[in-house]
C-alpha cells in the first residue's frame, strides 16, 4: 500500500487524517467502501 | 517487508537523533566560546567539546547519506509516506517559526543594548542556523516519538 505500519495506526486512532488516494487505497485493501472506513464526526 | 520499514524507520530515528546532538554540541559550543567573558572556562574546554561534537556530527551525516541505499522501491516509498511527509512539513513550519524568533530576539537584543549591536554578522548567522536546526530536527523527532 505504500505506507507504514506507524501511518495505518495513527490514521486507526484518528490522530492522522488519510488523503483521498490513501483513503480508497485502504478501502479497496479491506473490500469495503470509503463510507464504511470514514465519515465526518458530525454524522 | 513490515519489519524492515519499522527498523529503517528506527534507524532513521538514531541518525537524526545523533547528528542533532553532535551539531548542537559542535556549533553550540562553538558559538559559547565566542560568548564566554574573558574570564570563562579556559579554550580547551569549547575546543574538545567542538571536536567531540564535530566528529559525532560527522559520523552521523556518513549514515544519513548512507541511509536508504540498496533498499527496494516499495520500503523507500513506505519511509517516506504521508505521514511522514506531514510530519516534515510541520517540523519545517516550526523551524522556520524558531528562526524568526531568533531573529527577532537578536534584533531585540541590538536596540535594548546597542553595545551587542556591533557583536557580528557571524555571531548573529550562527545562533539562528543553531536554533533553526536544532527547533527542525527536534521537532521531528517529537513529533515521531511514538
Amino acid at each position: 500500500m505504500g505506507v507504514s505500519r506507524k501511518t495505518i495506526n495513527t490514521v486507526e486512532n484518528a490522530r492522522f487524517i488519510p488523503s483521498t488516494v490513501l483513503a480508497l487505497r485502504l478501502a479497496r485493501a479491506l473490500r469495503v467502501s470509503v463510507e464504511d472506513l470514514f465519515s465526518l464526526s458530525g454524522d | 517487508m513490515s519489519m524492515i520499514v519499522e527498523r529503517m524507520a528506527a534507524r532513521r530515528r538514531t541518525i537524526l537523533l545523533g547528528s542533532l546532538i553532535g551539531f548542537s554540541l559542535w556549533r553550540g559550543a562553538a558559538l559559547a566560546q565566542q560568548l564566554s567573558p574573558p574570564d570563562g572556562p579556559p579554550i580547551i574546554v569549547f575546543v574538545v567539546v567542538q571536536m567531540v561534537g564535530g566528529l559525532v556530527w560527522a559520523i552521523f551525516l556518513i549514515r544519513a547519506l548512507a541511509f536508504g541505499s540498496g533498499l527496494p522501491v516499495a520500503v523507500r516509498t513506505a519511509l517516506s509516506d504521508e505521514l511522514t511527509t506531514d510530519r516534515r512539513r510541520t517540523s519545517f513550519g516550526i523551524g522556520l517559526f524558531a528562526v524568526m524568533s531568533a531573529q527577532v530576539l537578536l534584533l531585540f537584543v541590538a536596540f535594548a543594548n546597542p553595545a551587542t549591536a556591533n557583536t557580528g554578522i557571524r555571531l548573529a548567522a550562527e545562533f539562528t542556523i543553531l536554533v533553526g536546526t536544532i527547533a527542525t530536527i527536534g521537532s521531528y523527532l517529537y513529533l515521531d516519538r511514538e
